[in-house]
């Protein structure tokens, strides 16, 4: 019996995965969020910047993992703009392109925000290191045109930001180790500040980041896009998304107790 | 390119025309190509493997694409073209201060062409050549790297490890607002300080060797004694000239001395003493930390009142050493890579412990983010497929 | 020409970086800027490694006729038809994009997403509580695994009601982050990075030259 249990077919498992996130897909629960301090610290840090600063948004995420970082950047973007913040995209990663275009033409399209003055999308340019670090001495010399060919000299928003220097801040929304080559090379080199909105799987390396101030703030995974949601007060894909997630989550639980209560029997019995 | 310019136009006027049915038609290809990937979890299978392909083709296909339009063409070609227009400025006369300008790009060439050695790839006798741009961006990323690495994983990380103990003794002055260090001893009082705490570190790690090992590290912890007694007599002093002595301070160097010389006084009769008597000596290094706990009380009694006036609590400078703590047991444990022995052996442990700790919070972490993926892709099967189909019929 | 060559570019470059980063004289500048420059326009092209070697594996997948080989004429139908789309056209154009909408973005995200699945399964199987280590990496992980939801706090206030402390699903979360997980990463990052700085030397200095590849 205990055998049959600690054997039993993987399928069984994965069914019971769709159901725990298929259920609460029809049927949505709506629970109270804690807000943690690393997304506290990003939402003060762009409500205390003065109207009329720019920020960056470096989009560098493969299309596998957009699930977390898009209620991000819509988060983050419906704040920007609402505060008169002017936001500039671009990525390093040649696969999110059309993707992170479509975004922000979406995002804006929903706050009335306008292309040129009031965000910007530059698209991409490959080799990371050399982009980070030419966009510090001069941004032109990287994007000479944004995503939609338009010279950045003739985009009014861009005609007073040279370099980093115009910049308040970079959030780069992650999903590898992107984040750690911009603190390193334009934090340290640029003086640029950087902030993280990184996919789960990488949030625990992002902490020495934190604690130094090397990051001015992070929103970790789905929870960070729930809780900076929370501080809109404009629950989004991240708060569903997140609420969806509790009940896997207690199952994956379940099924780690489960395992171990059953290892721990049948060694009992060897024993 | 014309019968490229023909189909585009053909497949431009069908996207026209279509262009809500492209929608709908596009709906369904993704979540056909939805299932036929999740068709992988009951087994392995033809649509699987059909969609697994057409995804690596495509998404390659994608990529060439745009390291043409977002890459050569911006950055190689046009600077190029725009210096060769320059350069027919210059030849037919008309010249500009841009057109001037522009000539530089001539200088591109070089560049250009040794990014086109990647293409010695195709060829067997001379591939070696594309070891050109690869050595250059290698010692580009090579070069960039060491002062920058340096400066932000190695100076930052450290300076981000002590930093919180600086605001162990910080108050705000209420009346001006300015942030002030209690505790400001002067040179002696500090060299002192740093003197013993050197030497309370090197007589404690006796204790924490091997009984092979201590043979050796006789001499490191008669080092170590000199050091605390040196380092406390200097406090001692610096106390008196300063300001004087209070009687929880003379309680305290009493207590710390008592501390330090039985410390002392321990270890050097265990290894004075034979392999053979340490057995019946063993209570020794008991007795050894019996006296360091002395030490540590007297020092509470001297600083704690101005160590705990900072903005710190307990808890955090707990956790502050903790910190400390953990990022000296896991590089122990990372440049240890011989076989880990005495101290070495329980600090690299406990640097074991910690990266499991670490680990244990990315594994956390990470069911979220697989969740999340697979929760976005419910979503869009639930919400945006099914749901257009229930739309069109309700 | 083969060796010589590029180690002495290596060279070349990695020191010019190094020293133009520290010297702010305005030609150093202008060095470090033409640097820059050249890393943009030759990086754009190694992307024909990358396909070159796609290319060559299903080539020769379909001349060996290796099992499944006829999947290897969907790759390069699929690699195609973007090329087809794309290289004359652009990369706003409507074909492109739809593929890419439709076909490319939701199988990358469909495909990463049956990750969900195995790591339940592995949880269930091989996450045991075998020795001390494995319990500490077992129970950090369900502590932050609570944390992480909002049913977490409500466990916690409803099991653990007789503590002070409130949202303590998520506080203790936060802690095993900020403490002992950032001990344990700054370890980590501290060793790899006194690793890439001695690496980088050997590589600026010609001692470690495994990146030229095998031959002579």
């Amino acid at each position: 019996m205990l055998e049959k249990f600690m054997n039993m077919d993987r399928r069984i498992i994965f069914l019971l995965v769709a159901l725990v996130v298929i259920i609460p897909t029809l049927i949505p629960v709506r629970l109270p969020i804690t807000v943690s301090e690393p997304t506290q610290k990003l939402y003060d840090y762009i409500e205390q910047l003065p109207s009329g600063s720019n920020i960056m948004l470096a989009f560098d995420y493969g299309p596998s993992s957009l699930a977390e970082p898009e209620p991000m950047a819509k988060a983050v973007m419906q704040h920007c703009f609402s505060r008169g913040i002017k936001v500039i995209g671009m990525t390093l990663f040649p696969s999110t392109v059309t993707l992170a275009d479509r975004l922000m033409k979406k995002i804006a399209d929903e706050n009335n925000a306008v292309y040129g003055q009031d965000y910007v999308f530059l698209g991409y340019r490959p080799g990371t290191l050399p982009v980070i670090l030419g966009m510090g001495t001069n941004i032109a010399n990287v994007f000479d045109k944004d995503y939609q060919d338009t010279p950045l000299s003739e985009i009014p928003m861009m005609a007073d930001v040279k370099n980093y220097d115009q910049i308040s801040l970079l959030l780069d929304l992650a999903s590898s180790s992107t984040t750690e080559a911009w603190i390193i090379y334009a934090n340290t080199k640029y003086d640029l500040q950087i902030a993280a909105g990184v996919t789960a799987v990488i949030i625990a390396q992002m902490y020495p980041y934190l604690q130094t101030g090397q990051l001015v703030g992070m929103m970790p995974g789905y929870l960070g896009a729930a809780e900076y949601e929370k501080l809109l007060n404009a629950p989004g894909d991240g708060t569903v998304g997140l609420n969806t997630a509790s009940f896997a989550h207690l199952l994956i639980i379940i099924l780690v107790i489960l395992g171990n209560v059953a290892f721990f029997m049948q060694r009992r019995k060897e024993a | 390119m014309d019968v490229f310019g023909f189909l585009n136009d053909v497949l431009g006027f069908l996207i026209d025309v279509f262009g809500p049915w492209m929608d709908v038609f596009g709906l369904w290809v993704a979540a056909i190509l939805t299932l036929c990937i999740y068709s992988f979890l009951y087994k392995d299978n033809p649509f699987y493997r059909f969609a697994e392909h057409l995804f690596v083709g495509i998404s390659v296909g994608y990529g060439i694409v745009i390291a043409i339009h977002q890459g050569v063409i911006p950055l190689a070609w046009e600077p190029l073209v725009e210096a060769f227009d320059g350069l027919w400025i210059e030849i037919t006369g008309d010249v500009t201060p841009e057109s001037r300008q522009a000539l530089w790009g001539l200088f591109r060439i070089i560049p250009i062409f040794i990014g086109l050695l990647f293409f010695a790839r195709l060829s067997p006798t001379y591939t070696w050549l594309i070891r050109y741009p690869i050595a250059i961006l290698i010692g580009f990323g090579a070069g960039v790297a060491i002062p920058n690495v340096l400066q932000a994983n190695i100076f930052k990380q450290t300076q981000g490890t002590v930093a919180p103990f600086d605001k162990i003794d910080e108050i705000v002055d209420p009346t001006t607002l300015i942030t002030v260090h209690t505790f400001d001893p002067s040179f002696l009082g500090t060299a002192g300080a740093v003197l013993m705490v050197i030497g309370v570190l090197c007589t404690i790690s006796y204790f924490l060797f091997s009984v092979e090992q201590r043979e050796s590290y006789k001499w490191f912890s008669i080092f170590g004694i000199g050091l605390g007694v040196i380092g406390l007599t200097l406090l001692f002093v610096d106390n008196i000239i300063t300001d004087g002595l209070t009687l929880i301070e003379i309680v305290g160097f009493v207590l710390m001395f008592v501390g330090v010389l039985g410390g002392a006084l321990c270890t050097v009769l265990y290894f004075l003493s034979s392999v053979e008597q340490r057995n019946t000596f063993n209570w020794l290094p008991i007795i050894g930390v019996g006296f360091f706990i002395l030490f540590i009380i007297g020092f509470i009694g001297i600083y704690g009142n101005t160590i705990w006036s900072g903005t710190l609590t307990p808890w955090e400078v707990f956790s502050a050493v903790l910190i400390v703590v953990g990022v000296f047991c896991t590089l122990t444990y990372f440049f240890f890579s011989v076989e880990h022995s005495g101290a070495i052996r329980w600090t690299s442990k406990i640097g074991i412990a910690f990266l499991m700790i670490g680990f244990g919070a990315a594994f956390g972490n990470t069911v979220m983010g697989r969740l999340a993926l697979m929760i976005h892709r419910v979503g869009f099967l639930i919400n945006d497929w099914i749901g257009s189909i229930i739309a069109l019929f309700g | 020409m083969k060796r010589q060559v590029p180690l002495a570019l290596c060279f070349l470059f990695g020191v010019a970086m190094i020293y133009t980063q520290f010297s702010p004289h305005q030609y150093s500048d202008a060095i470090y800027k033409e640097v820059i420059k050249w890393g943009l326009i030759i990086s754009p092209f190694a992307l024909v490694l990358a396909v070159v070697t796609l290319i060559q594996t299903h080539a020769s997948r379909i001349r060996f006729r290796a099992e499944h080989w006829q999947y290897s004429f969907i790759v390069f139908i699929g690699m195609i038809a973007m090329v087809l789309a794309g290289v004359p056209f652009g990369e706003q154009n409507t074909v492109l994009v739809w593929l890419y909408d439709n076909v490319q973005v939701p199988m990358d995200a469909t495909m990463f997403s049956l990750l969900a699945f195995f790591i339940a399964s592995a949880a269930f199987r091989a996450f045991r509580a075998r020795a001390f280590e494995a319990t500490l990496l077992l129970i950090t992980a369900m502590f932050v695994m609570l944390g992480n939801i909002p049913v977490g706090d409500l466990i916690w206030e409803t099991l653990m009601s007789w503590t002070p402390w409130e949202d303590g699903a998520s506080w203790l979360r936060q802690w095993i982050l900020d403490v002992p997980n950032t001990a344990a990463r700054r370890g980590i990052i501290l060793g790899v990075s006194l690793g890439v700085i001695s690496q980088s030397i050997r590589i600026i200095l010609g001692i470690e030259r495994s990146y030229l590849g095998g031959g002579d």
